[in-house]
């Protein structure tokens, strides 16, 4: 059986951005849950249908992307062997995905045993996003990458980027200090000691893929929202985000894998419901603008005071 | 937020500001140094209009901003950083999009990606544009992408211009963010 899974972001009642990252002590970095079939459809028919926008890869890091494709095959037959294997024959590897019912044999290292780059391989096995980030001396940057659910950014755009320049767009991040400070401590990052942290937003719509290329087609629900629908329409984004080094290429490994739950199902918890609503009301008017919440912050929060007044 | 009224009326531009400027008793014209020349054209059409016009300094614009008369409108120009900036402190002051026109000049010195179609639109001033290809309105940002030598262009929603313009925000593009 494949779990559920929520990880509630808030963990005070005030937000602000800080480097929230915190071993990752389980040593899970891939989750799947019971949306998996579902969601790796998805991921493989947008990856059909947008191949610039959903996979981009700078070619010298295939030996990186090899190390991660192991990394995650062997995540997923460790962590989940009734339902994924993986063994050797001789040269060859052969990787079981019984969620899927598909037998895959490859070689380690050899790009025409794979019908795909390996990073866009190991990408199509798991709900989760996966950027590779490159170490340099003095910066990291994005140069390979898997995205199917981006929140409202593009790696068409972003890929080739230093760590500092694909935060640009955050309110504050650059200029106090902290991008710099997160990058030094990412570059610090030792294999077997992975770390991680939630990112959270809201979405007007029930969506994955919110790109920034089809802002058109998902954020026109912002502007419907209504006191009559905003339980059901308005969605708790979390993205549980994972980064750990790849010893051999010593380059990062940036996994995001994206839950959404309906402010209907958050109100069944009262502590949850608390917190959303207090991180509502005190969310500095940057943050409100640039996670997107201007249209209908204020729905929200009415919703809410309105289910803890019924529950109390 | 809504600076370039071509975006949100679908006039030419011209007309846009000449309706900006017939609200207007008076006008507090900013413009940062060296730039004058590119709003030459401002200037005379308040002079058309016989609308007052007064040049100020941003610290006189902030001092004028408690007592400023209804009927006072402003302009401002400048590079994108300087209107960025001075338009999150005006909006602070409570100042609405009706009050203000902006302009950004100079600033776009790099090609617009457009986030809808990955045209690389030629550079050109001023904070929206329409997509050359696919006629998208666009945020002209100022997140740069080495690789590709461009900025990004976001894709704007007509709903977005009629909710900002009602509810002025420091918008997605502040100077400390894109
Ligand atoms: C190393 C891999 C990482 C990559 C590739 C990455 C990428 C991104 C991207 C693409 C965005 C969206 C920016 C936009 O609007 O265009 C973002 C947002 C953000 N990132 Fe990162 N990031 C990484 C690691 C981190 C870490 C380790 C932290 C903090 C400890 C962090 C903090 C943030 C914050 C606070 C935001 C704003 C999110 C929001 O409010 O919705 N990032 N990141
Ligand atoms: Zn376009």
């Amino acid at each position: 059986m494949l779990s559920s899974r929520f990880p509630f972001p808030l963990s005070a009642d005030i937000f602000q951005y800080s480097n929230n990252l915190r071993p990752l002590d389980t040593n899970v970095s891939i989750q799947v849950t019971h949306e998996y079939t579902e969601e790796v459809g998805l991921k493989r028919s947008l990856l059909k249908q947008h191949p610039e926008r959903c996979f981009r890869e700078e070619i010298h890091t295939r030996d990186a992307q090899w190390e991660v494709l192991n990394y995650v095959l062997h995540q997923l037959s460790q962590v989940y062997p009734e339902h994924f294997r993986l063994r050797q024959e001789g040269d060859n590897w052969i990787f079981e995905n019984t969620l899927l019912g598909e037998e895959v044999h490859f070689r380690d290292l050899d790009n025409d045993s794979l019908s795909c780059a390996p990073l866009d391989f190991a990408g199509r096995q798991v709900q989760e996003d996966l950027i590779l980030l490159t170490q340099y001396d003095d910066k990291l940057v994005l140069e390979a990458g898997q995205l199917c659910f981006p929140g409202n950014w593009s790696l068409y755009f972003d890929f080739g980027m230093p760590f500092m320049d694909i935060h640009t767009p955050v309110p504050g991040l650059i200029d106090d200090g902290l991008a710099a400070k997160i990058e030094r401590f990412l570059m610090r990052v030792e294999s077997g000691k992975p770390w991680t942290r939630l990112n959270w937003s809201l979405n007007a719509g029930r969506r994955l893929d919110t790109s920034a290329e089809t802002f058109d087609e998902w954020g026109p629900y912002r502007y419907r929202v209504t006191e009559d629908n905003v339980g059901h329409l308005v969605h708790l984004r979390v993205e549980e985000q994972n980064l750990m080094r790849m010893p051999r290429s010593n380059s990062l490994l940036f996994t995001i894998h994206t839950y959404l739950m309906p402010l209907h199902e958050i109100t069944q918890n009262q502590t949850w419901t608390n917190r959303l609503y207090r991180v509502l009301c005190t969310l500095s008017p940057k943050l409100v603008e640039y996670k997107g919440l201007s249209a209908y912050r204020d729905v929200v929060v009415e919703y809410l005071a309105k289910e803890l007044r019924v529950n109390t | 937020m809504m600076r370039n009224r071509t975006a949100a009326g679908g006039g030419t531009r011209k007309d846009n500001l000449w309706a900006f400027l017939q609200c207007a008793h008076s006008l507090l014209f900013l413009c940062q140094d060296g730039q004058q020349e590119s709003c030459s054209a401002v200037l005379q059409m308040a002079s058309d209009l016989q609308i007052a016009v007064r040049t100020v300094t941003v610290e006189e614009l902030k001092n004028e901003l408690g007592s400023a008369k209804i009927g006072t409108r402003l302009y401002v120009c400048g590079d994108y950083q300087f209107v960025r900036g001075l338009e999150n402190v005006l909006f602070s002051f409570g100042i609405t999009n009706e009050e203000l026109w902006s302009d950004v000049t100079g600033a776009t010195v790099h090609p617009v990606l457009c986030a809808g179609c990955y045209h690389r639109n030629d550079p050109v001033a001023g904070s929206y544009i329409h997509c050359e290809m696919c006629g998208r309105m666009l945020e002209v940002s100022n997140h740069y992408s080495k690789k590709l030598d461009a900025v990004m262009g976001y894709i704007v929603l007509p709903e977005q211009l009629v909710f900002k313009s009602e509810e002025p925000q420091p918008s997605r593009t502040t100077p400390e963010g894109r």
